[in-house]
């Protein structure tokens, strides 16, 4: 038992947002009105959330190595 | 004024698309993951409990039989206290024989010396008697000292084993004490271990419950506003699409 796949997870999801923020980038040249902006700030948002899962997931991971490393004590 | 193509919209959308693809089941994933951990972390302290408890059981079983060989102990050292009170009993018996044996020895003799200056054959032939009779005293005499003698040594061989064998479990004593003592600082260790793991499982099935509702928390937030966005974007595309369409002549 480990934190590996909840680290996989944090690292796919924060992919996945960075990809979203990468596509929506990309569009900036061809959307030139306030709505880009809207859009924009909304991703951001997403983003923004994204970090409560991030700490949340790393909170949960330091407990969990820390449950193992005393699991793992051989006497 | 609005400035956009359709191309940029469809990037958008598509974008849009795929981060919906990329977090559906976030939650449930989440979810999963924390029941597995917390299966996991129940069969260690299940293990650690299972440790503890064999650990105790090795410590009542050293402690009987650490017991068992001293009362082993004190019975041979008590045999071996009998036998030596019967020695000095049996030595005075052997030496009493052998004063007999001297006494018998002596009136034999005397009586050879009376027998020589004897004329009369019935008067010798009485002192012979006699002196056969003494012989035959003197051979029991000696029978008896070699039985006691015999005895004596079996005796002396007796207590020797014995005294051996309470040296061969004074040592054995000597190993169950450490291995006592030994198992008693692992089972004190073990013990810690077991009250430890509680601790942290605790802070993991309180972290996991945090983690699993962030998860299914961003999952929903982050799916409705990209699922409105979404929306947006495809009525952004469709009023483009029906603008061009639109036959102006």
């Amino acid at each position: 038992m480990s934190s590996s796949e909840i680290r996989k997870d944090m690292q796919e999801f924060q992919a996945a947002v960075k990809k979203l923020s990468g596509g929506i980038a990309q569009a900036s040249p061809l959307w030139k009105d306030s709505r880009f902006a809207d859009l924009s700030a909304s991703v951001s948002r997403v983003a923004s959330e994204l970090k409560d899962f991030m700490v949340a997931g790393d909170e949960c991971c330091i407990a969990v190595d820390r449950f193992d490393r005393i699991a793992s004590e051989k006497y | 004024m609005v400035q956009v193509t359709t191309e940029a919209l469809r990037m958008v959308r598509s974008s849009l698309t795929d981060f919906l693809a990329d977090v559906e089941g976030i939650g449930a994933r989440a979810a999963q993951q924390s029941d597995n951990i917390l299966h996991a972390c129940k069969l260690q302290m299940n293990r650690a409990q299972a440790d503890v408890d064999q650990s105790e059981a090795r410590i009542v079983a050293l402690t009987k039989e650490i017991r068992q060989t001293e009362e082993s102990i004190r019975n041979m050292e008590g045999e071996i206290k009998a036998l030596a009170a019967r020695v000095p009993g049996m030595e005075e018996q052997i030496r009493s024989l052998r004063g007999q044996e001297t006494g018998l020895e002596s009136q034999i003799s005397a009586l050879r010396s009376s027998m020589d200056s004897c004329d009369s054959p019935e008067a010798r032939e009485q002192i012979q008697d006699r002196i056969n009779g003494l012989r035959e005293r003197v051979s029991q005499c000696r029978d008896q000292q070699r039985s006691l003698e015999n005895a004596l040594r079996n005796l002396e061989d007796q207590k020797a084993r014995l005294q051996k064998q309470v040296n061969d479990a004074r040592s054995r004593m000597a190993r169950l004490e450490s291995d006592l003592a030994a198992e008693r600082n692992r089972c004190n260790r073990l013990r810690d271990k077991l009250e430890r793991l509680k601790m942290a499982f605790g802070r993991v099935e309180s972290d996991l419950q945090d983690y699993v509702s962030a998860a299914r928390g961003f999952e929903s937030s982050s799916t409705e506003s990209t699922h409105r966005n979404a929306s947006g974007v495809d009525l952004c595309i469709a009023g483009i699409e029906s603008y061009l369409a639109t036959d102006l002549k």
